[in-house]
């Protein structure tokens, strides 16, 4: 069985607004590591009993998002069982609706959110990230909320991470096309390599 | 009319008559004898005597080899050896060694012991308890009792095997038997290292056997050059690790280590596809067929296992045995190898159980997984005292099984059919006592003519 990068799709707000960068995620795991990577991604609704089949996945958007009963039933559940959600606020703007709205229905759902720390070994996975999570273009260029985040944040489920949540905008950092990944001195998309290994090994 | 001393003269010639008769008759009856002596003793001589069954009483305190030394001696082909209790690993060896030098060796019991096997083991596990394994073939009530006393009472269904998990204290008695329970290692050597690529079902397993309280260490590739461990030791390391797990896409210097691993009395799982690493042919349970799909939504049934895809094991190896099957498939196999035990899982993918599965999923793939661990963590003696088999660093966990397989079970023989086996009349003839009768009765009748011709 092959490592499918799943996209989750959600009844409210925007859930495909990054849709370059399954494609980029897959290619960085593909490019360092000898995981058998599905060239495709899937997009799986959050409801469905598919979204077991899927232990890692990607939230994002840019709109307010509002869980139904079913998603909910189904998120916890899944994280209850071992699936890592991975949530990105596509707007980085701790005060945008996208960011108030989830993180709300994340910890309604599955309780509160806490900073991860730097240490963590999600940044040693692969690449060695010393100062944590990696910066992004759009928070240096000040958008959204013109900040600089230090912290990636999440909830545990029996010692593991069963949710991260990211303020940094990864969804618009590796939303490119791959062709142009060659023109990167630094290759952007290599946090997400850490967080497929992290997913698959911890 | 004769006179006084006619009569008397004539009673003196009748008395001698007599006397000379009878000397005549007795010197005749050891002539007899001693001609009779040696036709027995050519009789005796030339006529092969036939195998004279020897009598040999085994006990399992260990004299066998001394009994099965007597009884060489004589140079008999064939032994008759009566047991009166199980036999230790010594005497099954002491036996074995003697049906290979060519005897024929016939065992017997002198009752039939009620069909009863009982295994109690303590569970490698973080919650303790010592799991009873009885087998019978009579379906009865058998009560179930420790060193504290009475503890339950179990019921053999049709199947014969009935299991009881829980804290036990001492020997375990079923009925009138008793076992010492053997003794898992201690969690300090009970680590289980798991091999494999970074793929769900490693993490997966990897997360179900730490919730179940096992330790573990890992290495997971992910790359030709990039190996991710988890814990001191990533390569099999007896003194460290009791159980290899190896999942597919292991590093292959880790395979390599494993023949020696399991033959010094490691424990080895071979998960799906990994059954098909190279290098591992003679630690397989069985060969691998050809891989099966599992039936969709099959994993949230009552038979989750039935949705996993299937690596069957097609042909079992020498030795092999049959543990589980799915579909008339043998889906779980294990074997002997040396001092370890070789564990082979058919399932692939199992995480999709754990994630997919029904409500109680998660507890059931974690049970199953750790169960299956557990009847490869190495045993030792508890305070009681088991027999360490000589040519394996393993206890004699099943005496009555072994027996059976390197014996046969002996026939069942009332005690008056065995004592009252009688030897063969030739073969009670010794050729000393009818030579020395032959010669005693000739010289007596020789004497006794001899006698008659100086009167």
């Amino acid at each position: 069985m092959k490592f499918t990068f799943a996209t989750v799709q959600y009844e409210s707000g925007d859930w495909d607004s990054a849709p370059l960068l399954a494609a980029n995620v897959i290619d960085a795991v593909a490019r360092y590591t000898s995981i058998d990577v599905a060239p495709a991604g899937a997009i799986v609704p959050l409801s469905s009993e598919a979204l077991l089949r899927y232990p890692l996945a990607f939230l994002t958007g840019h709109l307010p998002v509002r869980f139904t009963v079913a998603e909910r039933a189904m998120l916890r559940k899944y994280c209850e069982r071992g699936g890592l959600l991975f949530v990105d606020d596509h707007n980085h703007d701790v005060d945008g609706v996208f960011h108030k709205t989830c993180t709300e229905e994340l910890s309604q759902t599955l309780g509160p959110l806490a900073n991860i720390p730097n240490t963590h070994a999600l940044y040693k996975a692969f690449f060695t990230f010393r100062d944590g999570p990696p910066t992004t273009s759009h928070e240096l260029n000040g958008w959204g909320d013109n900040l600089v985040h230090d912290h990636l944040q999440g909830i545990e489920r029996n010692g593991r991470l069963a949710v991260i949540y990211s303020s940094k905008d990864y969804s618009s950092e590796w939303s490119f096309h791959p062709e142009n990944k060659k023109f990167l001195s630094v290759d952007n998309t290599r946090f997400g390599v850490n967080l497929v290994v992290y997913a698959l090994t911890r | 009319m004769p006179s006084r001393a006619d009569a008397g003269t004539a009673t003196i010639p009748g008395q001698g008559t007599n006397t000379a008769h009878l000397l005549r008759v007795v010197g005749g009856v050891l002539h007899g004898i001693g001609v009779l002596c040696m036709l027995l003793l050519a009789w005796r001589l030339f006529t092969p005597a036939p195998d004279r069954p020897m009598m040999a009483s085994v006990t399992s305190t260990g004299t066998i080899d001394r009994s099965l030394g007597e009884l060489l001696q004589a140079h008999r082909d064939t032994i008759d050896v009566t047991l009166d209790g199980t036999p230790s690993a010594r005497a099954r060896a002491e036996l074995r060694a003697v049906r290979a030098s060519g005897h024929t060796l016939r065992l017997a019991a002198p009752t039939a012991r009620p069909a009863l096997a009982i295994a109690a083991e303590q569970e490698w596990k973080a919650s303790g308890g010592t799991r009873v394994q009885v087998v019978s073939g009579d379906p009865a009530r058998q009560v179930v009792a420790d060193a504290a006393g009475l503890i339950d009472s179990i019921t053999i269904d049709s199947a014969g095997l009935r299991t009881r998990s829980g804290p036990l204290e001492g020997a375990v008695t079923v009925g009138a038997a008793a076992v010492t329970p053997l003794a898992a290692s201690s969690p300090d050597t009970a680590r289980v290292l798991v091999l494999g690529a970074a793929m769900w079902e490693s993490r997966f397993l990897i997360a179900a056997l730490e919730e179940a309280g096992w330790p573990v260490d890992a290495a997971v590739s992910l790359s030709p050059k990039v190996t991710i461990t988890q814990g001191a030791s990533p390569s099999p390391n007896r003194s460290r690790h009791a159980i290899v797990v190896l999942l597919p896409g292991a590093p292959s210097s880790a395979i390599a280590a494993l023949p020696a691993f399991v033959r010094s009395g490691g424990g080895l799982v071979l998960v799906g596809e990994a059954s098909r690493a190279g290098g591992l042919g003679a630690l397989r349970a069985g060969m691998p067929g050809v891989t099966m799909r599992g039936e969709m939504g099959a994993e949230a049934s009552d038979e989750p296992r039935h949705g996993l895809d299937l690596v069957p094991i097609t042909t079992l190896a020498e030795g092999g045995v049959a543990l589980e099957s799915r579909d008339g498939r043998v889906a779980v196999a294990a074997r002997r190898v040396g001092a370890g035990r070789v564990l082979q899982v058919g399932y692939d993918n199992s995480w999709f159980w754990r994630m997919g599965g029904n409500d109680a999923a998660p507890v059931a793939h974690r049970r199953w997984w750790s169960t299956l661990l557990s009847g490869l963590v190495p045993l030792r003696a508890s305070a009681g005292g088991v027999e360490v088999t000589p040519e394996h660093d393993t206890l004699d966990a099943a005496p009555v099984a072994a027996l059976a397989r390197d014996l046969g079970l002996p026939v069942i023989r009332t005690a008056t059919t065995v004592t009252s086996m009688p030897a063969s009349f030739t073969a009670s003839l010794d050729p000393r006592w009818l030579l020395a009768g032959a010669l005693l009765s000739l010289v007596a009748s020789w004497t006794l003519r001899r006698w008659r011709g100086l009167a």
